[in-house]
């Protein structure tokens, strides 16, 4: 009766599909304020003055913020704290909070918000990164390099580049252009903080990252960790989006002090947009070069990313974008220069498939243009060139178990890509793409206090309820699920006898978040250790009662018996109760610790990670030549995850990331005129309708990962970034159209047909075999 | 969240709600299902501080398809699913099935869509992102955002059911502070008027109902662009309905929506046609002369060139597919 | 005013400017019903007035009175849950569940006028904003209940 590997509804779905599960914005609290941010109009301005005077004088009002009163500077990386919970004597980009009110309802707060009167002086705006990049006569950061509005500058070199290059027989180089798009999680942030009269502080929050916002809010508020507890809630979809501490969260807790009263914020729609934290809106040169049997000898990749008006994740991202393409292909010699610049913009942050889309993107289209330079089929381009299993990047990422070739052979068989490449009719087209990510960073980003990058706490009680505390925060993706599942699973239980405890800094061992891909490999390895512990002790109880030995007792369907001689057997809960006999109520601990690796070069760390997942799908498309429309068809999604704990999560997680990526490859954009966002709404913003989604198939194809827990690796990031380049590459197959300046909106790709018509015709682009010909 | 308060009437008659709207002149504004009106608030195009419901009249929710009176408070959802509707008012039934999303249809009325407020990117916005880039002529700025030079608004009328009703030739029957009057559709909106103040009526009239006419035997479509499926409005639609007998055409409107300040017939340059059958030459000159007439700016997501040539392919798609049909029958 | 809500009858006085969704979740903590966006785009709010689909945040309380209004916490009845959500929950129709309360009315809503099709599912969920699922799942829950109501 295994319960890993086995399709397993979330354990919380009842919950949520009745509308019972609570929210951080459906908390009330007794005597509970609404808050509300006064946001600046202005992009990059110096404060001259605030008048709150007439403001605080509304009716209803308790308390008033301004950026002075707590001005320590706070961020996701401890190397770049860059962001303060209201702006300080300056605003960085329109939207940032300069005034917080809190009061007796939202729409007092509100009235109070339209009195409060704020003097600015204009500063030069940034909107363009290669301006920002150059000398500046504003530093929007003091702390950007020289006299520029770099934020970080990276520069990596394996291996023989210039060699490479020079001796290339083919060399293709692809110049990518990315609008940034945002999360747009369906649940806008909302945090609920009480500031209590014993002193301590209690924040609910939407958040992904509960052990960051608890280190943030202590350091900001200068209140002592032990004194703060945060506690997430369900949370309605991240995807990044809630991975950073934000300023709302601090404001929140700053005004239940102020107030002396539990404050809630509920973002609306447009403060999300303007929070943002999303992916970077991105300008890459990828060159690839190969020797004349298509076999790859070098790749370039040059990437200048706007990072808006903070640091967040952006050192992280400005590495990711390089060095997470030294995959799923070997390459013999690898140069990456990466800069990361300030602008006046909301700020970028990580987002699903952190800093490896538009890399992604460009290098897949690469191969593809290599393929037809060299007359192969793209696909067998690709078997070429795999990483094998069990192998080391030039770079240092070990690599372990790696089934991406069996991927490929299942996306091209599901697809019948032989008999449809370049056969189809024009206007209809069959793509590749492959791609590779993390399974949880390797090196924690924060706390020095050294510890394993996750921990599981087991206790079992006198009812043999098995209630499982982790601080591993589920935003939807179902890592409860997992942990339930891995915990009954080695218990021997049915799942329902596991309570997995919300996340609570109180309880909860510390967890380093929803970020990376982290969870499930680490906090299910974790998991499984604390479950074989407490199995131990259960065994011993058996032993005891039996007479027999310990070890030998194996545990299914609620008992402990020995596998020879199953009529010696204790019941499950026998066994709790025999165990507890001494000890009280039962409990274990399980924790998890990546191995070493990497080099020691500077940056070294950025990409590691104890397993990659692997990818290849293939796409179909049909592109309305009348009107630009491109309809995606199908997707063949092979995706390599190790042994999939629960392949109905892993589906959800796939089809998912599909429309997150076809999202920003067909329409979704941070819409820009200057600095100036001019879609903060989710009928401007334009994901993907249900009507234009395709039909997905997933083919879970994959060994068992060696230090997986139970052979499993992550499937939430790594299934989005080959959708984009395998349709682009389908449309490209289909109407003989690069496209390279992302979104594909139907007006920018009919005006490229028309284009092409006006040149010589749009004709569907020559068979590798009648190259020659 | 309104934070602005305002009173709610729910008169029982038209006489009433007028006088209503009479005594709160330049505060009031009637409310049908309010899913114009309501976004409105909370963006604060407006602020009136008395809003008239339309629900409790309820000679405005009359609905009797077989005689082409169709009720002002008539849902969309209601024209999606009329089979009566679908068969002899099929651009009708069509645009409404395209409009908005199922719950919108199911609060959004045909009066509320004939009187959409014209939109525009830097007009649907909240107030913060107004205020942060000034205003504009539409609320009461003295410039446009778009056209700089432009003394007049280009917001686009998107409403979807304008076009489809305009070549069935529907006339609205208004009612206002003098009495009751039928106008043909087209004369609610003024070639005068601009994205500002669009329409002839006044802030005191009532659209009763529509009237189609109830002899009419014509095929007819509507083809809408939006840049994805529900909820978007659109960026360009054509409606087109013609009718063909042994002389050639015996019927033949076609109109444009989503582009300009106002849904536009063009009688001018179809009716010439009458007693003939266009080539399918001849069609793609007449699109191609339609198209010129049209002046989209750059207001909305979809390119202006793009958004022209889309009306142009419609007009030519859908034309030729009702000549055929027609003849056919 | 006096309105029903799942069933029971209410009486409440809410001011003119307030909005059903906040009535809901305020006033009457029923805070299933979920609030995604202030335009109309998002669908996460929507209820059952009189059976049909309505976006709680753009109807005013007001104009609910005397009706009948089913928010999520009626949509399961004293037997559990209903065939639909035990549908989504088993096919995986939902993660992080934001959506669910919306998705959930919005296929019912769909249901209650006869069988649909798959695309006509699709059509009844098109202003039902998900991030997570990719919708294909949601579909997949609803057509097993067209399946297990009207047969294949
Ligand atoms: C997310 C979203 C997407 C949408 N997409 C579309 C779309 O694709 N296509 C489309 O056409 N619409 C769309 N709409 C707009 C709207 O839902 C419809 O146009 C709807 O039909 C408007 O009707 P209503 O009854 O809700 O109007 P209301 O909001 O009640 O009224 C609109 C205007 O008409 C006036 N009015 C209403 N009825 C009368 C009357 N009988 N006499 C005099 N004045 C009256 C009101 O005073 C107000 O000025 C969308 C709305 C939203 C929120
Ligand atoms: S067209 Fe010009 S005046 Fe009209 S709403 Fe847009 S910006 Fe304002
Ligand atoms: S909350 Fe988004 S439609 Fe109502
Ligand atoms: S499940 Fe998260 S929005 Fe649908």
């Amino acid at each position: 009766m295994t319960k890993v590997g086995n399709r397993i509804p979330l354990v919380d779905a009842p919950l949520k599909v009745a509308g019972t599960a609570t929210y951080a914005g459906d908390i009330a609290r007794s005597g509970m304020l609404a808050g509300k941010i006064v946001r600046s109009p202005e992009a990059h301005a110096r404060i001259l003055s605030i008048d709150v005077w007439e403001a605080a004088s509304e009716p209803g009002v308790a308390a008033i913020l301004t950026g002075d009163r707590y001005p320590v500077p706070f961020g996701v990386l401890p190397i770049t704290h860059d962001e303060t919970m209201l702006a300080v004597r300056k605003v960085r980009y329109r939207g940032e909070g300069v005034v917080a009110i809190a009061a007796t309802s939202i729409e007092a707060a509100e009235r109070a918000a339209r009195k409060v009167r704020v003097e600015y002086e204009r500063l030069p705006e940034y909107d363009d990164p290669e301006v920002s990049a150059g000398p500046v006569t504003e530093k929007i950061h003091e702390r950007a390099v020289g006299n520029t509005n770099l934020q970080k500058e990276v520069q990596q070199s394996f291996g023989p580049v210039d060699e490479a290059f020079r001796d290339a027989a083919h060399i293709v180089t692809v110049r990518g252009r990315f609008a940034g798009v945002t999360h747009a999680a369906l649940e806008p942030h909302a945090v609920v903080a009480d500031f209590a009269s014993d002193g301590r502080l209690t924040v609910w929050s939407s958040t992904q990252v509960p052990h960051y916002l608890h280190l943030a809010l202590s350091e900001v508020l200068g209140i002592p960790e032990h004194r703060v507890r945060v506690v997430k809630p369900t949370v309605g979809g991240g995807f990044g989006g809630k991975g950073d501490p934000f300023p709302h969260e601090l404001v929140a807790a700053a005004l239940s002090i102020e107030a002396q009263r539990p404050v809630r914020i509920v973002l609306g729609r447009e403060e999300v947009f303007y929070l943002n934290h999303g992916r970077h809106p991105t300008r890459n040169t990828v060159r690839i070069a190969a020797d004349a049997e298509g076999q790859l000898r070098g790749l370039d990749v040059d990437a200048l990313i706007d990072g808006g008006a903070a640091s967040s994740f952006g050192t992280v991202t400005t590495y990711y974008n390089g060095v997470l393409s030294v995959g799923p292909y070997h390459i013999p010699a690898f140069r990456y220069r990466g800069r990361r610049a300030y602008t006046n913009k909301p700020p970028s942050g990580a987002m699903r498939a952190h800093g490896s889309v538009n890399t992604r993107y460009s290098i897949e289209v690469g191969m593809d243009m290599l393929a037809e330079e060299l007359h192969v089929d793209p696909t067998e381009l690709r078997l070429r060139n795999f990483l094998p299993p069990d192998t080391t990047t030039l770079n240092g990422f070990r690599i372990t178990s790696n089934s991406v070739a069996r991927c490929l052979g299942a996306a091209r068989a599901r697809s019948e890509w032989t008999s449809k490449f370049r056969a189809l009719p024009l206007g209809e087209g069959i793509g590749v793409a492959c791609g590779f990510f993390i399974s949880g960073s390797n090196s924690p980003i924060h706390f020095t206090p050294k510890f394993p990058q996750s921990t599981v706490h087991l206790k079992i009680d006198v009812d043999g309820g098995v209630t499982v505390h982790s601080g591993a925060a589920d935003i939807g993706q179902g890592s409860d699920t997992v942990l339930a599942q891995i915990v009954a699973d080695v218990l021997g239980v049915g799942i329902d006898r596991v309570r997995v405890a919300a996340v609570d800094t109180d309880t909860a061992p510390v967890d380093l978040g929803s970020y990376s891909s982290r969870v499930t490999f680490m906090m299910g390895n974790a998991a499984r250790r604390a479950a074989e512990a407490m199995l131990a002790q259960l065994r011993n109880a058996a032993a005891q009662i039996t007479g027999q030995p310990a070890e030998k007792f194996v545990a299914a369907e609620d008992r402990l018996s020995l596998p020879d001689h199953p009529e010696v057997a204790v019941a499950y809960l026998d066994a709790v109760h025999a165990a507890m006999e001494h000890t009280g109520a039962l409990q274990s601990s399980g924790s998890y610790e990546s191995p070493r690796i990497g080099g020691d070069f500077k940056g070294a760390r950025a990409g590691t990670s104890p397993s990659y997942s692997f990818a290849a799908y293939v796409a179909q498309v049909k592109v309305d030549t009348d009107l630009g429309r491109i309809r995606v068809k199908n997707v063949w999604a092979a995706f390599d995850c190790g042994r999939p704990i629960n392949p109905l999560l892993v589906e959800g997680q796939i089809e998912g990331s599909i429309h997150m990526g076809l999202g920003q490859l067909l329409g979704e954009e941070m819409h820009y005129r200057g600095t100036r966002l001019m879609n903060p709404s989710l009928l401007e913003y334009r994901t993907i309708s249900p009507e234009d989604m395709p039909e997905v198939e997933c083919l879970l194809v994959g060994d068992a990962d060696p230090e997986g827990p139970f052979g499993a690796k992550e499937a939430g990031e790594g299934p989005l970034p080959p959708v984009l380049p395998a349709v682009a590459n389908a449309v490209y197959d289909a109407i003989g159209i690069r496209f390279l300046d992302l979104p594909l909106t139907p007006d920018k790709v009919w005006r490229a047909i028309e284009a092409r018509r006006k040149e010589g015709g749009l004709v569907k682009p020559p068979r590798p075999e009648d190259h020659d010909r | 969240m309104i934070a602005d308060g305002f009173s709610l009437h729910q008169p029982t008659t038209t006489t009433e709600a007028i006088a209503l709207a009479e005594r709160f002149r330049g505060e009031a504004r009637f409310f049908a299902g309010g899913t114009d009106v309501l976004p409105g608030l909370f963006q604060r195009r407006e602020a009136p501080k008395h809003l008239i419901a339309l629900e409790r009249i309820g000679e405005l929710s009359e609905f009797a398809p077989d005689r082409g009176h169709i009720g002002s408070m008539v849902h969309l959802a209601a024209l999606e699913r009329d089979a009566q509707v679908r068969a002899r008012f099929t651009a009708v039934a069509e645009a409404a099935r395209r409009a908005a999303s199922p719950a919108l249809r199911a609060s959004g009325t045909v009066g509320g869509n004939l009187l959409l407020d014209p939109r525009c990117l830097f007009y649907d916005q909240t107030a913060f992102w107004r205020d942060s880039v000034g205003g504009c002529l539409k609320t009461g700025a003295d410039v446009c955002r778009v056209v700089p030079s432009s003394s007049r608004c280009y917001a686009v009328y998107c409403g979807d059911l304008a076009p489809a009703f305009l070549v069935l030739g529907a006339s609205v029957v208004v009612e206002g502070p003098t009495g009751r009057r039928t106008i043909p559709l087209e004369d609610l909106y003024p070639a005068s008027g601009d994205g500002k103040s669009p329409f002839s009526t006044g802030r005191s009239d009532i659209v009763v109902a529509v009237e189609l006419p109830s002899g009419l035997k014509v095929h007819s479509s509507y083809a809408k662009l939006r840049p994805r499926g529900a909820p978007d409005f659109s960026e360009a639609s054509v409606a087109v309905a013609l009718a063909v007998g042994k002389q050639g055409l015996e019927y033949f409107r076609v109109a444009v929506g989503g582009v300009e300040p106002r849904p536009r017939l063009f009688d001018e340059l179809t009716q010439p046609w009458i007693g003939r059958t266009p080539t399918a030459e001849q069609v793609h000159e007449l699109a191609a002369e339609i198209v010129r007439r049209v002046r989209p700016v750059a207001n909305t997501s979809l390119f202006t060139d793009y958004r022209k040539h889309v009306v142009a392919h419609f007009l030519r798609r859908d034309i030729h597919a009702l000549l055929e049909a027609s003849a056919a029958h | 005013m006096k309105l029903r809500v799942n069933g029971l009858e209410y009486e409440v006085h809410p001011p003119p400017e307030r909005l059903l969704v906040d009535l809901l979740r305020e006033d009457l903590h029923l805070t299933g019903t979920k609030r995604g966006c202030e335009d109309g785009s998002c669908g996460a709010c929507t209820v059952l007035v009189d059976r049909e689909p309505r976006h709680a945040c753009l109807t005013l309380a007001h104009m609910v009175e005397g009706r009948d209004v089913t928010t999520i916490e009626g949509a399961s009845s004293s037997f559990g849950l209903s065939s639909l959500q035990r549908a989504l929950i088993e096919n995986g129709g939902l993660q992080c569940g934001f959506c669910a309360p919306g998705m959930v009315l919005a296929v019912e809503a769909c249901l209650l006028r006869g069988k649909p099709t798959r695309e006509e599912i699709r059509e009844a969920i098109a202003g039902n904003y998900c991030r997570c699922t990719g919708y294909a799942k949601i579909v997949d829950a609803a057509e097993k209940v067209v399946r297990e109501r009207w047969g294949p």
